[in-house]
């Protein structure tokens, strides 16, 4: 045992080398190669592999499809060139990040806008007001004032309308999202079960009366006090 | 201070002379009246035209139409000017013309604010559902 120790410490010392290893390249084309010494190694044609993987993965076409759509938010960013920097490591983050920041920040500019010509109004009513309020007559001034005061009004009134907009747009985005949903969870009501009982039965009115409803919209309000109705009983 | 100097002297001078001058000739107090009016405005001219200018430069950073500023500028004017009718028609006892003048004053403000309430009227038809 005291002499077998040694051969336990020469095991563990071999075990606990380090061993370098080299990647092999593997490389179809015959030209890439350089020599280094008098061994001949293969040089990664990086290019060409990015390209092959983006034809396999179809990366390009999501590509090109997203370049379609991205102009309408983003006016000056190219998808392919934070793609083609992604994979090189050159990605600048502050730019993506102020990109991103600036498309949340839209609605915010708009509304200053508006806020800033309803000031300016106010600020114009109040000029004239000032001036007015010295004549002695006063129903002159009031009329002058009433004028001004329905002016502030139109204004106020026009930003309400892109508000309404803005909003009426966001339901229908809403309301078409949810009606996307509907099918896939009339699928998984069916795979667990569920479709037999009555709480598929406000399921199914709302996804007929959607496609109802696109084919017959004057009967808009009539299938939604129906569908209401229904679903509510339920 | 010199236009307001100025302004003060002018309205003091012309208390004076009606004063003195309503005891022998009254119907020469209203034309010293009037001139002192026209003087007074006259002085008063440019900085009126100064506050005009300001509005205008204002409404045309904001954005806003420089009609409606017209507009009101405008109807701010025809009240003052039918101000200065009134009051003299009433120093000179005639209330009935000032009050004419007055109705036809408001007629005609109310008249040039047609084209405001119609685009708040349009305003709100756009806002409200079809």
């Amino acid at each position: 045992m005291k002499k077998g120790w040694y051969i336990y410490v020469i095991i563990i010392f071999i075990i606990l080398i380090p061993k370098v290893t080299y990647a092999e390249n593997k490389l179809n084309s015959q030209n890439n190669s350089i020599n280094i010494g008098n061994t001949t190694e293969d040089v990664i044609d990086t290019e060409a592999i990015f390209e092959e993987q983006e034809s396999n993965f179809g990366i390009k076409d999501f590509l090109n499809e997203t370049n379609k759509y991205v102009p309408d938010y983003f006016k000056d960013l190219n998808i392919s060139k934070i793609f083609s920097d992604a994979t090189s490591g050159k990605i600048n983050n502050k730019d993506i990040l102020k990109k991103i920041l600036s498309l949340l920040g839209v609605e915010i500019t708009n509304t200053l806008k508006i806020l800033i010509n309803i000031l300016v109004i106010v600020l114009i009513h109040s000029l004239l007001k000032a001036i007015t309020d010295s004549l002695e007559s006063t129903n002159v001034s009031k009329i002058v004032y009433y004028v001004q005061y329905i002016l502030i009004v139109t204004v106020i009134m026009a930003s309400f309308s892109d508000i309404l907009k803005n909003i009426t747009n966001t339901i229908e985005d809403l309301v078409g999202f949810s009606a996307v949903l509907i099918p896939l969870l009339i699928t998984l009501m069916i795979f667990t079960r569920q479709y037999s009982n009555n709480n598929s039965f406000r399921t199914n009115i709302t996804f007929f009366n959607r496609i109802y409803r696109k084919f017959n919209k004057k009967s808009y309000n009539a299938s939604c006090f129906y569908n209401s109705s229904i679903g509510n009983s339920f | 201070m010199d236009d307001v100097i100025k302004i003060i002297g002018i309205g003091l001078i012309a208390l004076i002379l009606i004063i003195i001058i309503k005891q022998y000739r009254p119907e020469f107090a209203l034309y010293i009246s009037l001139i002192a009016g026209v003087l007074i405005l006259y002085l008063a001219l440019d900085e009126i035209s100064n506050i005009i200018n300001l509005l205008k430069n204002i409404t045309q950073k904001s954005g806003i139409n420089s009609e409606f500023l017209g507009i009101l500028l405008k109807m701010t004017g025809i009240a003052f000017l039918a101000e200065f009718a009134i009051s003299i028609c009433k120093d000179a006892g005639e209330g009935a013309i000032a009050s004419k003048v007055e109705l036809g004053s408001k007629a005609i403000i109310v008249s040039m604010s047609i084209p405001i309430v119609y685009n708040l009227l349009e305003v709100i038809l756009k806002v409200l559902p079809a």
